[in-house]
């Protein structure tokens, strides 16, 4: 199976260097305990900041990138 | 270090002892050293104790009789009493530093009063040391302060001020905190053996709550294990140093490896009073596993609705928390060094920094493999591998297979 886009993007981020991945689809930020999830069902991701759900991102929206990122950048301190 | 030989999680035939029985077999095994006269021994448990649990009584009287005074209790355990000194060290030679750059009139963008600046660094100095951020600490050495905590965006005139920002910090703690005691209660049952299984979910109009457990890494049954046995099972892995990277490369080219980012840091060293945080129940009944795991849920489902019902939901919270990072971090964006903005305590603020993170791919794309060792680290990391060959089939299940408690939560789509 295709690698998700959850995980493509984790994989992504931590590349940059915007955070520590820690397991499939998972983040840990650089500076603190924060844990984000990011799980995909369909066109939807969901971000989780330890546990709790910040919301669902449709990426077929055109304002994902800017919302997704705006989400992360506020959980994980970048 | 000496002490790292003595190890009293386990006895001779590498039996583990209870973490809650450590305190005593401690006590114990000093004694028999002393009465044994195997003073090589009693410096090895009395090394452990100080290093390994500096907060205990007996690493308390140690650290007095050896260093003259026990270091500050706020410090946080784990840390070797050198290491706990240096630290000390660190705090002192940055408020120095910080009393000559106000001498030198360096604490302050604009004619603002030097000496109460300093007072602010100094005072989250402070703090940043009872957290244990050397990181911090460094930062705010080279901090100016400015002289109002209260923003606007130009844009639509939305006003914020950093006390708005430090009492949501605040309680997003006190949150994570209840949450967390919630948690540690179903782990504890979980370890008590009186939750088994994989996955409970508790439904409820307010969301979906899910308790997974699965078996992790436990790092108390890894602190337990021998310096010798720790090394069998780990295995060296190279990893880019930025220090080395800022050392090695030209300017230009440490400035494409990598990306900045802005960073926003709190410093909360009076806590402000916050109204209507909810108390966590970590009481769990029921008669079997399942009824023990929902109840822990529907705790987790009152305490997320109390929270939510006082102070928004997460992603509300979360939307407010960015806008206002937003406001804060671009009319800071163009002063160019460490930002220190005040809040009305003293105490309290938030720092403003920059930072460079090493970019993967960049590097792979701009360096040669032999800058890309000039640039790396090794460090051990331990090897589930090389542990499964090792280790006791029991010893391998303490340490990579501990049932672990993971609770999510999905708020009702239809809200």
């Amino acid at each position: 199976m295709a690698k998700d886009l959850a995980q493509t993007l984790a994989e992504d981020l931590a590349e940059l260097g915007l955070a520590e991945l820690v397991g499939p689809g998972s983040l840990k930020a650089l500076d603190s305990n924060t844990l984000v999830e990011l799980e995909q069902e369909d066109d939807l991701i969901t971000v989780y900041e330890n546990g709790e759900s910040l919301g669902d991102f449709s990426f077929a929206d055109e304002k994902f990138h800017e919302a997704f990122m705006a989400t992360l950048a506020t959980s994980l301190n970048f | 270090m000496a002490g790292l030989g003595y190890n009293p999680y386990r006895d001779a035939a590498g039996k583990f002892s209870k973490p809650e029985d450590v305190g005593k077999k401690i006590e114990g095994d000093l004694q028999a050293a002393y009465d044994a006269g195997d003073f090589s021994q009693v410096e090895a448990i009395e090394n452990y104790a100080m290093e390994k649990m500096p907060e205990s009584p007996l690493g308390q009287s140690l650290l007095e009789k050896n260093y003259g005074s026990a270091p500050q209790p706020k410090v946080r355990s784990g840390l070797s009493a050198h290491e706990q000194l240096l630290r000390a060290k660190v705090t002192e030679l940055a408020k120095k530093n910080v009393e000559l750059r106000a001498e030198a009139g360096d604490v302050t963008f604009d004619d603002a009063n030097p000496e109460r600046a300093r007072r602010r660094l100094d005072e989250a100095i402070e703090y940043a040391q009872s957290r244990g951020n050397t990181h911090l600490i460094s930062k705010l050495t080279s901090a100016k302060v400015l002289p109002s905590g209260a923003f606007q965006r130009e844009s639509d005139k939305k006003r914020v001020n950093t006390d708005a920002t430090i009492r949501a910090y605040t309680a997003e703690k006190e949150f994570e905190a209840g949450r967390n005691s919630i948690q540690a209660a179903i782990q504890a049952k979980i370890d008590s053996g009186e939750i088994s299984g994989e996955k409970y979910t508790f439904r409820d109009d307010s969301g979906t709550y899910t308790l997974t457990i699965k078996p992790g890494f436990d790092e108390e049954a890894y602190e337990a294990l021998d310096e010798r046995t720790r090394r069998e099972i780990s295995v060296p892995v190279n990893s880019a140093s930025l220090d080395l990277a800022r050392e090695k490369l030209s300017p230009e080219l440490f400035e494409q490896v990598t990306t900045q980012q802005q960073v926003m840091d709190f410093v909360v060293g009076k806590e402000p009073e916050i109204d209507g945080i909810p108390q966590a129940n970590t009481n769990l009944l029921g008669k079997d596993s399942e009824e023990v795991a929902i109840s822990g849920l529907k705790n987790l489902s009152n305490y997320t609705q109390a929270v939510e019902r006082n102070f928004g939901s997460k992603a509300d919270r979360n939307a407010l928390k960015a806008e206002r990072a937003e406001i804060i971090k671009s009319a800071v964006a163009d002063r160019g060094q460490n930002t220190f903005v005040p809040g009305r305590a003293y105490a309290n603020g938030a720092l403003l920094s920059t930072r460079r993170v090493l970019n993967s791919k960049e590097l792979t794309d701009k360096l040669s493999p032999a800058q890309i060792r000039s640039i790396s680290t090794m460090k051990y990391q331990v090897s589930e591998e090389k542990a499964r060959a090792m280790l006791s089939k029991e010893q391998y299940a303490a340490l990579f297979e501990k049932p672990k408690a993971a609770l999510r939560v999905t708020p009702s789509r239809k809200k």
